[in-house]
C-alpha cells in the first residue's frame, strides 16, 4: 500500500502532466473543433467549447472550390524534395565519413549553410529563379527545398553512418560487394531508423516553409501555408476555412510522425546512445 | 434639283450625320470606351494583384468574367494578403519580371511605389481613353487625396473606405434609457459627438446591461487600433510632425491623453476586447452584444442583413440587429479614411494599355456602381453618384441613412499618414498599441514611438521626408479643417 506522501507525490505528478498536456494540446483541440463549427458558433461569446452538431461544411467548401489542391502541391513538393535530399545527402554523408572527403572542415562548412536565415537569401534566390524561369513551378520549389535541406540531411546522416561499424562494410566488400551494394545492403538497413527520422524532419521543414513559398509562387503551385494566408483579409478572416485548411495541412505530418514514431525514437537516440 | 439645292441638302445631311456621330461619341461612357478599345487585345491575359480574402471575389466572380465576355481578354487574379502586397509588388518590380499588369494598391503606399518607379503614370492614358471627365466624378476626398503623387496620376481611387459609428437605434431611443441617462448626465442620450460623451454613454449602457450587452466595443488589434489612434489624435488637435524640423510630435500631451483614454475605455467594453480584430468585433455587434462600434462600411451593410444569403458571406454570423442600426460620424466628426484601395498599372507590365483599359472599366461610373453593391466584396462607395444611386438607396430600409452618413464621412474624413516608408512609422505605432494593451505607460510608449519616428526620418533623409510630409499635410484630408 502506498504511503500518503507517495500518493500525494503521484497525484501532483499527474496534475502537472495534465496541466502541461492541456497547455500543449489545447491549441490543437481548438483548431480541430473550429473546423467543425458553424459561423455563429465560431464567433459566439462566450466561446462554444463543443459544437451542437459536428458538420463538415468547412471541409466540403475547400474541396468544392478546389482550394484543397494546395495540399497536393505541398505533398508533391515536400515529398519529392525529401526523396532527393535524402538520396543525395546520404551519399554525400557516406563520402564524408568513409572517404573523409573534404577533410574535417567540409562537414562544418556544409552545416553552416543551414545556420543562415532564409530571409537573407530569399530575394537573390527570387532573382535567380526569375532568370531561370523557375518561379511558380514545382521543380523550382523542389530544387530549392532539396538544396536547403541537404546540409541537414548530410549532417544527420553523417552521424548515423559513423555509428555503423566499418567492419561490417569491409566484410561485405571482402565478400565481393560493390560500394553501391554495400550502401543498399549494409548501410541503408543499418541506418534505417536514422534515415526515417531525418526524412521526417526534412519533410516537415519543406512542408511548413512559408517564406520561400510566398516569394517564389504566384498562382500555379501555391502550398498550403501560403493558401492559409489567403483566408486573412484586411476586413475578413475566414476562420472556418483557416481551421479546416490548417487541419488538412497538419494531418499528413501527424500521420507521418505517428507511423514512423518507433523509428523516430530510435533514430533520434542513435547518436546519443553510441556517442 | 438645282446644284445649290443639292449642296444645301448634302450639307444638311453631313451636318446631321456629324451631329449624330459627335453626340454618339459624347454619349459613350468610360466603360464603353474601355471595353471597345480593349477588344483589340482579345486573347491577351492580364494579371491583376488583388487583396486576398473577400476582396478578390470581385475580379474572380464578377468583374473578371464580365470583362472577358465583353472584350475577350482574360484576367488572372493573384491573391496576396494585405501585409504582403507591398513587398510582392516591389519584389516583382525590382526583378523586372513583368509578372503583374494591374495592381490594387493602398493609397498610403503610393508615394513609395511611385517614387520607386513601380507604378505607371496614367495621365496620358486618361486623356487617350477620354476618362478625365468621369474620373472627376469621384468623391472629392478620394479624388483629391488618393490619386496623385507630385501632381501625376498614379492610381484611381476605387474603395471609399472610412470609419463610421454604428449604434443601436432601439437602445438609444428606449424611453427608459433616455430618462435614466438624462437624469444622470443632464443631456439627451444620442450618438456621441465627443469622446467625453462616448465614455459616459458607453459606461452607462455597460453598467445597465452587462453582461448581456456592453456599451461599446472596438477592434483593438494593433493594425486596426493604430488607425483609430491616428484619427482620434488629430481630432483632438494632435500633429504628427513639426513641419519645419520634421521632429516627431506624436508624443505630445494630446497623444498621451488619447492613449490613456483608449485604454481606460476598454474597462466598459467586453472582456478580452484587447485582442479583437475586424471579425470578432463584427460578430459581437451583429449578435447584439455591443451598443456602439466604429468600423468600415461593410459593418453597416451586413448588420442590416444585406447579402446574408450570399454563399460567400456564410462565414459572417447572422445579424440579430437588422433594422435597429443607426449610423453616425465617430466622436470628433472627422473619421479616418482608413486604408482604401486604388487601381494602378505596373510600370513593368508588358500589356500596359490592356491593363489600363481594364482598370478604367473597373473604375468607371457604370461598373463601379455595380461593384460597390456586391454584397460579398468590400468595395465601398467612392463616387458622388454612388451615394445617391437609386438601386443602392433601395437595398434596405435604412440604406439612405447609411449612404448619407458615408457621404458626410467622406467629406470630413482624415487621410492615413502617407509619407515615404509610411509602413515603418505605422509599425512603430502598432508596437506602441500592443505595449499599451500590455500595460506600459502611455507617455513612455509615445516617447519611444517619437524616437523611432525620428530615426526613420533620419534614415529616409530629413529634407526628403519634409517635402513628402509637407505635400501630404497640404492635402485637404490630412488634418481636420476646423
Amino acid at each position: 500500500m502506498m504511503s500518503r506522501r507517495a500518493t500525494t507525490r503521484l497525484g501532483l505528478r499527474y496534475a502537472a502532466v495534465i496541466a502541461v498536456l492541456l497547455v500543449f494540446l489545447f491549441p490543437i483541440y481548438w483548431l480541430f473543433i473550429i473546423s467543425f463549427k458553424t459561423p455563429d458558433e465560431i464567433f459566439a461569446f462566450p466561446p462554444v467549447w463543443w459544437p451542437a452538431n459536428i458538420q463538415f461544411a468547412n471541409y466540403a467548401v475547400l474541396f468544392k472550390d478546389g482550394d484543397v489542391i494546395v495540399v497536393w502541391n505541398s505533398l508533391v513538393i515536400a515529398g519529392c524534395s525529401t526523396v532527393l535530399a535524402m538520396f543525395f545527402g546520404t551519399i554525400c554523408a557516406y563520402s564524408l565519413v568513409r572517404f573523409r572527403t573534404g577533410g574535417d572542415d567540409l562537414a562544418i562548412w556544409i552545416i553552416s549553410q543551414r545556420m543562415m536565415p532564409p530571409i537573407v537569401i530569399v530575394f537573390p534566390v527570387f532573382l535567380l529563379y526569375v532568370w531561370l524561369g523557375a518561379v511558380d513551378t514545382y521543380w523550382g520549389l523542389i530544387l530549392l527545398y532539396t538544396a536547403f535541406n541537404l546540409p541537414y540531411v548530410i549532417w544527420m546522416m553523417r552521424g548515423y553512418i559513423a555509428d555503423i561499424p566499418i567492419e561490417l562494410e569491409e566484410s561485405a566488400l571482402v565478400d565481393g560487394c560493390s560500394r553501391w551494394q554495400v550502401l543498399t545492403g549494409v548501410v541503408f538497413p543499418m541506418a534505417r531508423a536514422g534515415l526515417f527520422a531525418t526524412a521526417v524532419f526534412t519533410f516537415v521543414f519543406a512542408w511548413n516553409d512559408f517564406i520561400f513559398a510566398l516569394v517564389l509562387t504566384r498562382t500555379e503551385v501555391l502550398t498550403y501555408p501560403v493558401q492559409v494566408t489567403h483566408y486573412f483579409g484586411g476586413q475578413s478572416n475566414f476562420w472556418a476555412k483557416i481551421a479546416a485548411m490548417s487541419v488538412l495541412g497538419t494531418v499528413p505530418v501527424f500521420v507521418a510522425v505517428a507511423m514512423l514514431q518507433r523509428y523516430l525514437v530510435r533514430g533520434i537516440s542513435m547518436g546519443a546512445v553510441k556517442g | 434639283m438645282s446644284l445649290l439645292k443639292k449642296l444645301a441638302w448634302a450639307g444638311a445631311f453631313a451636318g446631321l450625320a456629324l451631329g449624330a456621330w459627335s453626340s454618339g461619341a459624347a454619349a459613350q461612357s468610360a466603360d464603353e470606351i474601355a471595353a471597345e478599345a480593349a477588344k483589340k487585345y482579345a486573347g491577351t491575359e492580364i494579371t491583376v494583384v488583388w487583396e486576398a480574402g473577400l476582396q478578390s471575389l470581385d475580379p474572380l466572380n464578377f468583374s473578371g468574367p464580365l470583362w472577358e465576355k465583353l472584350t475577350g481578354m482574360k484576367v488572372k487574379v493573384i491573391e496576396v494578403p494585405t501585409e504582403e502586397m507591398f513587398t510582392k509588388i516591389m519584389q516583382e518590380y525590382r526583378a523586372g519580371t513583368g509578372a503583374y499588369d494591374a495592381l490594387n494598391v493602398i493609397p498610403s503606399w503610393m508615394p513609395d511605389l511611385a517614387k520607386a518607379g513601380a507604378l505607371e503614370p496614367l495621365d496620358s492614358y486618361v486623356d487617350k481613353y477620354k476618362y478625365r471627365d468621369e474620373l472627376q466624378e469621384i468623391a472629392p476626398t478620394y479624388r483629391d487625396n488618393q490619386m496623385t503623387v507630385d501632381g501625376k496620376i498614379y492610381g484611381f481611387p476605387d474603395d471609399g473606405d472610412v470609419f463610421i459609428m454604428y449604434y443601436r437605434k432601439d437602445v438609444f431611443a428606449d424611453p427608459q434609457n433616455q430618462a435614466d441617462f438624462k437624469a444622470k448626465f443632464g443631456y439627451d442620450l444620442a450618438p456621441p459627438t465627443t469622446w467625453k460623451q462616448f465614455d459616459e454613454i458607453g459606461q452607462f449602457l455597460t453598467d445597465k446591461f452587462q453582461p448581456k450587452m456592453y456599451g461599446a466595443a472596438f477592434f483593438r488589434q494593433a493594425p486596426y487600433a493604430q488607425l483609430m489612434f491616428q484619427e482620434r489624435f488629430r481630432n483632438e488637435g494632435g500633429k504628427f510632425f513639426d513641419p519645419n524640423t520634421m521632429k516627431a510630435t506624436v508624443n505630445s500631451d494630446v497623444g498621451v491623453k488619447v492613449l490613456t483614454d483608449m485604454r481606460a475605455e476598454n474597462k466598459f467594453m467586453p472582456p478580452g476586447v484587447e485582442t479583437w480584430g475586424f471579425v470578432e468585433n463584427l460578430a459581437a455587434f451583429m449578435a447584439g452584444q455591443t451598443a456602439m462600434t466604429i468600423s468600415w462600411p461593410p459593418y453597416g451593410r451586413w448588420a442590416a442583413g444585406y447579402g446574408q444569403d450570399e454563399k460567400a458571406l456564410n462565414w459572417v454570423p447572422k445579424t440579430q440587429i437588422a433594422g435597429k442600426v443607426g449610423y453616425a460620424l465617430p466622436p470628433g466628426g472627422h473619421p479616418q479614411l482608413a486604408l482604401g484601395f486604388a487601381l494602378s498599372v505596373a510600370s513593368t507590365s508588358k500589356h500596359k494599355d490592356a491593363a489600363y483599359l481594364f482598370i478604367q472599366w473597373l473604375n468607371s461610373k457604370a461598373i463601379s456602381t455595380q461593384r460597390v453593391q456586391l454584397p460579398y466584396t468590400l468595395r465601398d462607395p467612392f463616387r458622388v453618384s454612388h451615394y445617391t444611386d437609386p438601386t443602392y438607396l433601395s437595398r434596405w430600409p435604412d440604406a439612405k441613412d447609411y449612404l448619407a452618413t458615408l457621404k458626410l464621412a467622406s467629406e470630413t474624413g482624415l487621410l492615413d499618414l502617407s509619407i515615404l516608408q509610411t509602413d515603418k512609422y505605422e509599425e512603430a505605432l502598432r508596437q506602441g498599441i500592443s505595449a499599451l494593451w500590455g500595460g506600459e505607460d502611455p507617455k513612455a510608449i509615445l516617447d519611444k514611438i517619437a524616437a523611432q519616428w525620428d530615426a526613420i526620418t533620419e534614415k529616409v533623409g530629413v529634407d526628403k521626408q519634409k517635402a513628402a510630409y509637407q505635400g501630404w499635410a497640404a492635402k485637404s484630408g490630412a488634418y481636420p479643417q476646423m
